[in-house]
């Protein structure tokens, strides 16, 4: 009846066609810069941001239910602090810092996770609501000092990168950084995955659902906020580094700005929030409207995905994941419980 | 209000044969949007299947067995955001350009553009698009340093050979190891002399001696306060003021009041159109006015005087060539102008002169060149001189034109149109310098 | 060193533009406190206000001091749609439905204003003559001592009208207690959609009343609901007195900010006051407790 069966209690992901499914996927895509066009590959890289953005973004709002809407802070100074390390030069700073592009993403996720680790024990005292706004003002108030900062950031004149992994006629710069988002995508993706599934995850759930009763249970929920804000930050900071060495440009007007934060959301409502599989569903489908929408209806494209937004959120709120967990995914036994674990309980 | 750029960068054309793009062939009929027609924006329907159409072109009249390989040209004009009143001047004096080119070039000339929403990122992101679905060998600038800056940046990185104009930014050019790129215009440091030149049209006794400069925060706007601090203080004027103030910005009446409090006679600025039009506008609403304004590239576009009307009159632009210069083509520029576009104005826009300039340093280059092998074009725009409305001028290496060959015209605002101050020259489209600016009570 | 004219004339900026500030915020506050909804949208319906005032200034000549009537009206309307149609559905399902069904809403009505108006930005401009008051200390422009004086005159209107009269009271009660005013007989539900309504068509007001001073661009929906947000934590959630008083610091400390710290820092300063009222003071500077 259905294509895939589950066991009771089990995940998708431990299916062996699954996983199966993931490693042609990653062949796949492996293979796009040698057969599609530059401008191609790069849409696919963007997609592959995406979905690391989503995965990122899902860890902290869909699994501990801390609703971040800072997200593209960490994005950008992730993009930042590793162009700082790889065009010193664009920041007045000593050409001696200067390191490989693949050590200065690492160094603009370890940024990125640091500011978390600084202001997570303050932010997190706000709750809720406030914690949503606060979340967005202090995105605004790094993105409008990062801006002043002409130093540092070029100001409205943006930051050029220089950086070119690039071997020689036969693999571009580009295409370098298409392999190292992939690899990049796989390892944020295989981490998340135990992250969630392990002791981090159980707890994260549980302030989810309920703080006081967590709480009370001797969970300590500022650890396990902590925990997904970090990990989250850091996942965003990657995902900011590698866009910084793939468009060679950024610009804190642009590379900080709220609409980052818009992708990671809309990525993961769409594709389903505190689903593993969701943010995968959800890049595809951004990407889809993101590009196949402007043919079709042109300019209107975002207000169309403002309404599916909606649509989604009040008819489908467990996303693209929960529709193709719904028609395709069957249990093999019908025993109650915890099996449905990964899907969106509010 | 913090001004977040926020989803304005979104942009959805990144694929290939996007809406929105147009491509101007050698047919001459088609070019501007059939004649007399309005010839405004309506060339953003034909998108896509350019190039092929072209073949069939029955004005070129050589063919001479040498290497007739098609000049493609990509190109981005801003057509919607912050400079968007500036993307028809552009595309116009660029079609303009490309008509002139396939007449005397002997080979097609085909311009691909499209809108880069006056971002930089998108504008990469344009070009990107562009590059990889055609065999482009030349790219040509947007608008601004801002935006200028990421298209040579882009070409740099691809090894074409790039030309943009409203492009003061020097900066660029000597540590950024420009290769590839050139710019036919003037620069910071002519800015700030044509601004001395300005003032010193006037009898030594008039002329205004407290400076205030508003420098936004971008590298150009530091590097033009830096010259204009420079040259006007070696001069003898005292600046009195100088502030940095955010781009986008909406809320001046901290600096008016500054500008005020520091008896400010003459301001400089280059701020965006959008932000010089708040400022004057803010300032007419604090009953403030400097005696002599200068907001380069803030006054470029038509939109300042659709937008202030009378209270846009005597601010100055410095916008790389103004109504009033002679010679170099000048004189077919504007019968050209007014026989494809029908306008009620008399004088042209500016920045169709500035971009009309970029196409005829190409066309030489191109010429000199006897190819569009994209390092044999580059040599050629290295060896040549140039011969364009703007001016005689050569490149040094790294794209900046040759120190002290170009002059930069200042021009002002009055009676609706933008008529050249500085230099002095004997056309009758140029335009004593008014001077003072009025009280607003009086105005 | 600052000039001490150049602080006062900074200080009048700032107050005027905080009347401005506090009638932005008040619609913000006052569905944040009584339906426990963060109207994610809330600067872009403030927009959307603004460009009813333009499209009529400019196609009529009409002065938007009459448009602000007009938005106040068609928005309020809306923001019975609105909470009829789409809030219903999700109020009371939790904290992230609400904030993202808005979010989806801040987007289309930033893409349907760029697309119907473009992305220039657009004044309005004030439309009646007048001019400036010199107070030897400090100039009152013209057009931001109408807005600041038509601002007060509103958020005393909603405070009468919260005050005085019974639907008033019956929103009041609500906000204190949704349960017990079922019981005492409220309609909750009506209560609701008249609140949004209220809410929204102030920020439509203010929008309106913003077209007179700064260019309007459909992208400035985002930093106003910041600016706002600031506001409404410092006044305290639902506090219209408080409101005033935030929206008038906010407005003051913009201006001081950008004659200390330079043009770049006039928002930072407001920020970091808000952020640090929020953590320190989540009820606000004249909230009285409560709730989250």
């Amino acid at each position: 009846m259905s294509l895939l069966e589950r066991a009771p209690g089990g995940s998708l992901a431990d299916d062996r066609r699954v996983q199966a499914l993931g490693v042609v996927a990653v062949l796949a895509l492996a293979v796009v810069p040698f057969v599609t066009t530059d401008s191609l590959t790069g849409l696919i890289l963007t997609g592959l941001v995406y979905v690391m953005l989503g995965v990122s973004w899902n860890l902290i709002a869909g699994y501990a239910g801390q609703i971040s809407l800072g997200h593209a802070a960490f994005f950008g100074m992730g993009a930042f602090a590793s162009a700082w390390v790889t065009t010193p030069s664009g920041a007045g700073l000593p050409e001696a810092l200067q390191i490989p592009v693949v050590a200065a993403v690492l160094v603009g996720g370890v940024v990125s996770a640091l500011i978390a680790l600084v202001i997570g024990p303050v932010i997190f005292r706000l709750t809720g609501h406030y914690f949503a706004i606060g979340t967005l003002a202090l995105a605004a108030v790094i993105e409008l000092v990062m801006n002043d900062r002409r130093d540092l950031t070029g100001g409205a004149t943006g930051y050029y990168v220089n950086a070119d992994i690039g071997l020689g006629e036969t693999i571009s710069h580009g295409d370098m950084m298409f392999f190292l988002t992939l690899l990049a995508t796989v390892i944020t993706v295989w981490v998340t995955y135990y992250i969630v599934r392990g002791p981090a995850g159980l707890g994260m759930k549980a302030i989810h659902d309920d703080e006081e009763a967590a709480s009370s249970l001797g969970v300590n929920p500022l650890k396990y906020k902590m925990y997904a804000f970090v990990a989250s930050s850091f996942f965003a900071g990657i995902a900011g580094a590698l866009y910084a060495h793939f468009s060679l440009y950024i610009n804190a007007q642009s590379t900080l700005a709220v609409t980052w934060t818009v992708d990671s959301l809309v990525v993961v409502i769409l594709g389903g929030m505190g689903t593993f599989a969701g943010p995968f569903f959800g890049a595809g489908l951004f990407l889809l409207l993101d590009n196949g929408l402007s043919a079709i209806v042109g300019g209107w494209a975002e207000a169309v995905e403002g309404i599916l937004i909606i649509l989604f959120i009040i008819f489908l709120p467990s996303g693209l994941y929960g529709l193709v967990d719904d028609y395709l995914v069957s249990e093999t036994a019908d025993t109650g419980g915890e099996m449905d674990a990964d899907v969106a309980d509010d | 209000m913090a001004r977040d750029d926020t989803i304005r960068r979104r942009t959805y054309l990144k694929g290939a044969g996007a809406a929105g793009s147009v491509a101007i062939t050698g047919l001459a009929g088609c070019t501007l949007g059939g004649d007399g027609g309005n010839g405004g924006d309506d060339g953003g329907d034909s998108g896509g299947d350019s190039g092929s159409d072209g073949t069939d072109s029955g004005t070129e009249t050589t063919d001479s067995g040498d290497d007739t390989t098609p000049l493609t040209i990509a190109a981005t004009v801003p057509e919607t955001g912050a400079f968007s009143s500036l993307g028809q001047d552009l595309r116009r004096g660029y079609e303009l350009g490309v008509e002139r080119m396939n007449q005397n070039l002997d080979r097609e000339v085909e311009l691909i553009i499209r809108d880069d929403e006056s971002d930089a990122q998108t504008l990469r992101e344009q070009l990107q698009a562009i590059v990889s679905n055609n065999d482009v060998n030349m790219i040509w600038g947007s608008f601004s340093s801002l935006l200028v800056t990421a298209g040579s940046a882009f070409a740099e990185n691809q090894n074409l050979p790039f030309i943009g104009i409203a492009f003061a930014y020097e900066e660029p050019h000597r540590n950024d190891n420009y290769e590839w790129t050139f710019a036919p215009f003037p620069k910071s440091r002519d800015v700030a002399r044509s601004t001395l030149g300005t003032i010193e049209l006037l009898p030594e006794e008039d002329r205004p001696t407290n400076i205030g400069i508003w420098e936004p925060n971008s590298g150009w706007g530091e590097e033009q306060a830096n010259y204009w601090e420079d040259v006007l203080t070696e001069a003898g004027y005292d600046v009195v003021m100088r502030e940095v103030f955010e781009i986008g910005s909406s809320d001046f009446s901290t600096l008016i009041s500054q500008a005020q409090n520091a008896d400010v006679e003459a301001l400089l600025s280059n701020p965006t159109p959008g932000g010089g039009i708040t400022a004057v506008n803010q300032m007419s609403d604090s009953g403030w006015a400097p005696d002599m304004l200068k907001f380069v590239r803030g006054a470029d576009p038509s939109a300042w005087w659709s937008a202030l009307g009378q209270a846009g009159a005597y601010a100055l632009m410095c916008p790389g060539w103004v109504p009033g210069l002679t010679g170099n083509g000048n004189a077919q520029l504007r019968e050209t102008f007014f026989d494809a576009y029908d306008t009620d104005a008399q004088y042209m826009p500016v920045n169709v002169g500035g971009s009309y300039n970029l196409t005829q340093v190409a066309e030489q280059a191109v010429s000199a060149a006897g190819s569009v092998e994209p390092e044999a074009v580059r040599d050629a725009l290295r060896n040549t001189e140039f011969e364009t409305v703007i001016g005689t001028f050569s490149f040094e290496d790294n794209g900046l034109p040759s120190e002290g060959e170009l002059t930069a015209p200042t021009g002002q605002w009055w009676d609706g149109a933008q008529r050249l101050v500085f230099p002095d020259t004997d056309s009758e489209r140029a335009l004593d310098f008014r001077y003072p600016i009025p009280p607003w009570s009086e105005r | 060193m600052v000039a001490s004219d150049l602080v006062t004339q900074s200080i009048a900026n700032g107050l005027l533009l905080g009347g401005i500030y506090a009638l932005a915020a008040l619609g913000l506050s006052l569905v944040f406190g009584i339906m426990d909804i963060v109207n994610l949208a809330h600067g872009h319906i403030l927009m959307v206000g603004a460009y009813i005032a333009i499209v009529i200034f400019g196609a009529l000549g009409i002065t938007p001091l009459v448009g602000m009537v007009i938005a106040i009206g068609v928005l309020f309307v809306f923001g019975v749609v609105l909470q009829k149609v789409l809030l219903e559905h999700v109020v009371g399902e939790g904290l992230e439905q609400p904030i993202i069904v808005l979010f989806g809403l801040a987007l289309i009505l930033q893409n349907v204003a760029r697309e119907v108006f473009g992305g220039d930005a657009q004044t309005a401009g004030i439309g009646i003559p007048g001019s400036g008051i010199d107070l030897g200390f400090a100039f009152l422009s013209f057009p931001r001592t109408v807005t600041f004086v038509v601002s007060v005159l509103l958020i005393v209107g909603t405070w009468a009208f919260l005050q005085y009269t019974s639907t008033g009271q019956a929103i009041r009660a609500t906000a204190q207690n949704r349960t017990a005013a079922k019981y005492m007989g409220i309609n909750t539900d009506r209560i609701y959609v008249i609140t949004l309504g209220i809410g929204v068509s102030l920020a439509g007001a203010a929008g309106a009343l913003l077209s007179m001073i700064f260019p309007i661009d459909p992208y400035i929906g985002w930093s106003y609901l910041l600016t706002t947000f600031a506001v409404v934590v410092l006044g305290g959630v639902g506090s219209v007195l408080g409101t005033l008083v935030g929206g008038l610091i906010i407005g003051v400390s913009e201006n001081l900010g950008a004659l200390f710290l330079g043009g770049g820092y006039r928002n930072v300063v407001s920020l970091l006051i808000f952020l640090g009222v929020l953590l320190v003071r989540p009820q606000g500077l004249f909230g009285s407790g409560g709730d989250s």
